[in-house]
């Protein structure tokens, strides 16, 4: 075994490849860890307190007829019951997926094209700034799906009947998810062999009966997005909805973002898309998901840009092999490299939360305080944050079950120059105290309140409000 | 210990039924496999459970 080792790095080939591997992985962990360490439970997104709510919701509940169904909460509980903490599935397992998504994307690359390739895949990914963004925004279940995903790529290609455990998995964490990958399967039944024709049809009737069976509850939700709007996300929209858009980067974003690899992508798209043709059709069927606006369009970046890392390696790798005698092109590939890292790191390091540590403290104190049932946001900024940490029932502007004002009545509470509209208000909840969590986002609402008497501040971002 | 229960169901499941592709994964790729395989097995069983639960009781 030792003497097997050190073969291995007597080899100054090997040597390279290995101190590469290291570099990507400690810059991996680097840049998915650097906010967390620099702002504590502030670091992730906005979805961050609404799954750490759902977490203890859904695990005390659990079996209750009257609770929504919310298929990610499965693996939550799986894991609660294993003996995990909410911290420890909140970040734990979400850091833990981050990194075995970098390993399932080697694993493809390398079953897709070869080991090189696949190392230059894992380059790309690691210093991806939309993967990043995809991280920092917490999409817990689409973040599980994208490595289910890949997963899926990977049963595709082994022709392995275990096919079947991703594509259900997503259709109960995530459906949405599933839409790309369906269609692409699909559309693949056309171009395939007929040995893998057979395979795909079981597969893909089995998960789907599968998901029909288990989840009919959940996708009973999903279906008035596709018989009253069509799965268009502008009219999901429209029908008061604005999150099913998919809140993430634009395209115009998108493309500041993969500025560096995307020529490749598309060179590497040209040269292969003939030979690897589920890769292609999977691309095709988001772009198309895209243009046409579909519900959740703008997560669907992510699969582009991981088909498109794809792509770009192998056609970096192919630029390389065929030019390797010549080192300029190794050291172009070396620039490449080095500008694609300190554009990554830039990124990350100057990269802000949507929330401060100093608001987050605040919320957190909120917990502390015993008397008062409810907690109000003037802002619907900060309400996730809120439901996760403040232990206590979250008033926000059309959020969660305890909102009792209608979007006219919050231009009063907002804007009304007459203290007494703000009473009757809240005189609905029939609870005092109410304690309000008025942040740097709460666009002048203090001046509102400062001189009334019913309000009283407790520090700089809480305020207390008596009847 | 959570992960290695995950890890474990998965190898064995994986070791179980393609006993060919088992032998032909390097160590990387089983890993991946058989978390993935873990997770969703055990995520598909929760939901069944509850199903079940809310469906008889």
């Amino acid at each position: 075994m030792l003497d097997k080792l050190k073969n291995y790095f007597t080899q100054p080939r090997r040597i390279y490849e290995f101190a590469l591997a290291v570099f990507i992985i400690l810059f991996y962990a680097f840049s998915r860890l650097w906010m967390v360490f620099k702002y504590g439970d502030a670091a992730l997104g906005y979805d961050f307190g609404i799954y750490r709510h759902n977490i203890g919701l859904y695990f005390d509940r659990l079996g209750d007829k009257s609770v929504v169904p919310f298929g990610w909460s499965n693996f939550s509980n799986v894991l609660r019951l294993l003996g995990d903490s909410t911290d420890k599935i909140m970040v734990g397992w979400y850091f833990l997926f981050s990194v075995l998504i970098l390993a399932a994307l080697y694993c493809v690359a390398k079953s897709y094209f070869n080991a090189k390739a696949a190392l230059v895949a894992v380059i790309l990914f690691a210093a991806s700034i939309t993967q990043f963004e995809f991280y920092q925004w917490y999409f817990y279940r689409n973040f599980l799906a994208l490595f289910f995903v890949l997963l899926a790529f990977l049963f595709i290609r082994h022709k392995s009947y275990f096919l079947i455990l991703p594509l259900v998995f997503i259709g109960i964490v995530h459906p949405p998810s599933l839409i790309p990958l369906g269609l692409s399967l699909f559309a693949y039944l056309f171009v395939c062999e007929r040995e893998e024709r057979k395979f795909l049809l079981i597969s893909g009737a089995v998960s789907l009966v599968l998901i029909l069976l288990l989840n009919w509850r959940e996708l009973k939700i999903y279906l008035p997005f596709f018989t009253e709007y069509f799965g268009s996300a502008k009219k999901v929209a429209e029908g008061g909805h604005a999150e099913f858009s998919g809140l993430f980067i634009n395209a115009k974003e998108y493309l500041c973002y993969a500025v560096f690899y995307l020529p490749f992508g598309i060179v590497g798209f040209i040269m292969f898309f003939k030979k690897r043709k589920f890769l292609t059709i999977f691309l095709a069927i988001n772009l198309i998901l895209m243009a046409v606006g579909f519900v959740l369009y703008r997560r669907f970046f992510v699969f582009v840009d991981l088909v498109l890392i794809i792509f770009a390696s192998a056609a970096i790798f192919t630029l390389l092999e065929r030019r390797c005698n010549y080192c300029f092109v190794k050291y172009v590939f070396a620039v490449f490299c080095v500008l694609l890292f300190v554009f990554s790191s830039w990124h990350i390091v100057h990269k802000k939360p949507l929330i401060t540590r100093t608001e987050m403290n605040a919320i957190q104190t909120l917990s502390h305080i015993s008397d008062g049932k409810y907690a109000l946001t003037v802002s619907s900024n900060y309400a996730p944050w809120l439901l996760g940490f403040a232990n206590k029932k979250i008033i926000a502007p059309g959020m969660f079950e305890y909102d009792k004002f209608s979007r006219e009545e919050w231009q009063k509470f907002w804007f009304s120059k007459d203290a007494s509209v703000r009473y009757d208000l809240l005189a609905r909840y029939n609870s005092s105290p109410i304690f309000l969590f008025l942040g740097d986002k709460g666009f002048g609402f203090t001046s509102q309140i400062d001189k009334d008497t019913h309000f009283t501040k407790l520090s700089k971002y809480l305020w207390r409000f008596d009847l | 210990m959570s992960f290695l229960i995950v890890f474990l169901l998965g190898l064995v499941l994986f070791f179980l039924f393609e006993r060919k592709k088992f032998l032909k994964l390097d160590a990387l790729e089983l890993t991946v496999v058989c978390v993935g395989i873990g997770v969703a097995l055990l995520t598909i069983f929760a939901l069944y459970i509850i199903l079940w639960y809310n469906i008889a009781v």
